[in-house]
């Protein structure tokens, strides 16, 4: 798929910024007496100042590129998929930090009931017994069937242990 | 003729009743995870990967790799019945296979497709059988030196296999090798870039890597497509190809085998590259090759075959090398190491339950997909109408529970959202997400046979030049680049014709 030139250069400056990183902290690693025996700092270190020359590389080639062509910006989402493409992101961030404080069945219903109605487009009222019989089909599948722990959470933790 | 009496064993094996559940668990999962858009055979087996922690390992290889079998087959039915791939190596499939459903072929075309898929998928077995034991003894001889070449030597074809400017794939593969870093030093246990955590001190969860870097940033990257057709499942009645249509597709099935065949043990290549080869031989071959584009049979029939005669071709760098060809084996690789069993020339021998109950159980496993596939188009149509935006979440959701899963671990989750958005931004960026994992798969092997070979030659740096194997990797290093070059040069001068 082609890419806006500024997504690119993003790209390269952070691949730039992480080889930097990497080359900073091997640096002070242990890189042995001599080339027979490289000690744990040499390669992340080479690797390091080889990311940031590729990624210095990769934003000066982007901004050098021809503007997009018209076929190119259609395939880039538009205004509605760019909403549901953050509400997603923050969605899903936000069920990640919540997952062990507020248990599995809560963030999973928060999640589902949030997902439903600002991505699916449904009313609260179709969404909450959907979100609902999701997550607990979920817990029964992934914990009784698959044997796998699930957290319960504070408030889980404090009724139910 | 031993070959064959070992399949006799491995069929004993694959037969006993809890490896054929297991095989069927993993084939309609792996067909699941290939119908529905966002959840690859990689995602889909990783999700799967913490409930074959409870398994022994022939269990776990049976069914990780019914999952990635069952992925190919599944992902066609979304590229027939609405142009838009299951898994990327369907991609190929979307364009003569959606325009037979849109001429009312739609069961015939699915038909084909599986029935290739069989014909692929048994033949590369059989290659595997009766290749892997010869490479693996050849392998035995190896020291580091000649391993680092090799594995090297798997990168690099994998970097000029890889989609968009080779600049690009070097910094996917740079950053892929850095992460592999992150840990304890496997040979002097010096912390590098923990930074004191504790959970960085096991590196970075292979899993949330993968999951987060394909699967997370895959749904994101779906919001941007619109779907307009509904699909519609074909009758029963009308699922089978005529006679002309089977008569159009044998010989293509046959080439298609093996040029997945060839492609699948290159490392780096897989299976969307078989496809598109397949797909211009028959092109090329092809007395009618107007039709290509509207509907011609040996459009599908010879990518599909290809397709899954590239993933029995895979497993043969994953069992006898070590090496994961593409990424999904990586997960293979993982469980079996999670289990201890270390893929390698020492396999055959000392694990050989698994290396021959394995190759049974995906003939076995090939068999119950083409039964299954045929009937269980409704259903896979059924999940394909629910509305995106509901799919979405419980896809999502899916990741989530599969990663924590692993090690109850909400560092992991952290790790999987931050590969998610990384992944998504460097897709916008125009980069190839393969090489990345690769490497960070491959990174702690290649760095500690480059130190323990630079130890052992004195900081001789000619050691990796020298020996049998080293020089074999090379040569077929400059084979197959020469190769990628000639093609590359050729589409070049098309393109500038046309």
């Amino acid at each position: 798929m082609a890419s806006k030139p500024w997504s690119e250069a993003a790209c390269g400056l952070g691949l730039a910024a992480a080889g930097g990183f990497f080359a900073t902290f091997a640096w002070r690693m242990p890189r042995g007496p001599d080339p027979s025996a490289p000690g744990p700092g040499v390669a992340p270190l080479a690797l390091g100042v080889l990311l940031i020359l590729l990624g210095i590389a990769v934003a000066a080639a982007s901004l050098m590129k021809r503007p997009l062509t018209a076929e190119a910006v259609e395939a880039t989402p538009g205004d509605d998929g760019r909403r549901k493409l953050w509400i997603a992101a923050a969605l899903l961030a936000a069920c990640v930090i919540l997952f062990e404080p507020a248990g599995f069945m809560l963030a999973t219903f928060a999640f589902l009931l949030a997902g439903f109605t600002q991505l699916g487009g449904a009313s609260w009222r179709r969404a909450a017994p959907a979100a609902a019989i999701a997550a607990g089909g979920l817990w029964l599948f992934f914990t009784k069937l698959l044997g796998v722990g699930l957290p319960y959470g504070l408030i889980g933790e404090i009724l139910f242990r | 003729m031993d070959a064959f009496t070992h399949l006799i064993g491995g069929l004993w094996i694959a037969l006993q009743p809890k490896y054929l559940l297991y095989c069927f668990i993993g084939c309609f999962w792996g067909s699941i995870v290939g119908v529905l858009p966002g959840l690859g055979p990689l995602a889909g087996m990783a999700l799967l990967l913490p409930l074959t922690y409870t398994l022994d390992p022939t269990g776990a290889i049976i069914m990780l790799s019914g999952i990635f079998y069952g992925a190919m087959y599944g992902g066609s039915t979304t590229s027939i019945l609405m142009r838009i791939p299951g898994e990327a190596a369907s991609v190929v499939t979307c364009i003569d296979g959606y325009e037979m459903a849109k001429k009312g072929r739609a069961g015939a075309a699915l038909s084909i497709a599986a029935i290739g898929s069989f014909v692929g998928g048994v033949l590369s077995v059989l290659g595997l059988m009766l290749l892997a034991p010869a490479v693996a003894d050849a392998m035995l001889a190896i020291g580091p030196a000649a391993e680092f070449t090799i594995l090297a030597t798997a990168l690099v074809i994998s970097m000029f296999a890889a989609t968009g400017p080779i600049i690009k794939t070097l910094a996917m593969v740079a950053l892929g090798l850095c992460l592999a870093m992150v840990g304890l030093d496997p040979l002097t246990a010096t912390p590098r870039f923990t930074f004191g955590s504790l959970n960085l001190s096991d590196g970075f969860n292979f899993a949330a890597i993968a999951i987060g870097l394909f699967g997370v940033s895959e749904i994101l990257m779906s919001f941007g497509q619109t779907i307009k057709d509904r699909p519609k499942a074909p009758p029963l009645r009308e699922m089978l190809p005529n006679r002309q249509e089977l008569r159009e597709s044998a010989a293509p099935m046959i080439r298609g085998s093996g040029i997945g065949f060839l492609f699948g043990i290159v490392p780096g290549v897989g299976h969307i590259v078989s496809t598109f080869a397949s797909y211009a031989v028959e092109k090329a071959l092809s007395k009618k090759p107007e039709q290509f584009g509207k509907g011609a049979v040996a459009g599908v029939a010879g990518p599909e075959t290809a397709n899954n005669a590239t993933t029995g071709a895979a497993m043969i760098p994953l069992l006898v090398l070590g090496i994961p060809a593409i990424p999904v084996t990586a997960v293979l690789l993982s469980a079996l190491t999670v289990h201890g069993v270390q893929p390698g020339p020492q396999l055959i021998a000392n694990n050989p339950q698994i290396f021959w109950g394995l190759i049974a159980s995906m003939l076995v496993g090939n068999l119950m997909l083409v039964i299954l596939n045929v009937p269980l188009v409704g259903l896979f149509v059924s999940m394909l109408r629910m509305p995106y935006g509901y799919l979405a979440p419980m896809v999502l959701l899916i990741c989530v529970i599969g990663v924590y899963s692993l090690k109850a671990s909400s560092f992991d989750l952290g790790v999987m959202l931050v590969a998610g958005f990384v992944g998504f931004a460097l897709r916008r960026g125009g980069f190839d997400l393969a090489p990345l994992l690769l490497a960070f798969v491959l990174g702690d092997r290649i760095e500690i046979n480059f130190r323990r070979a630079l130890t052992i030659s004195d900081g001789d740096p000619m050691i990796f030049l020298k020996g049998p194997a080293a020089q074999g990797a090379l040569g077929m290093l400059v084979v197959i680049l020469a190769g990628i070059v000639i093609l590359r040069l050729r589409q070049r001068r098309k393109a500038a014709a046309g």
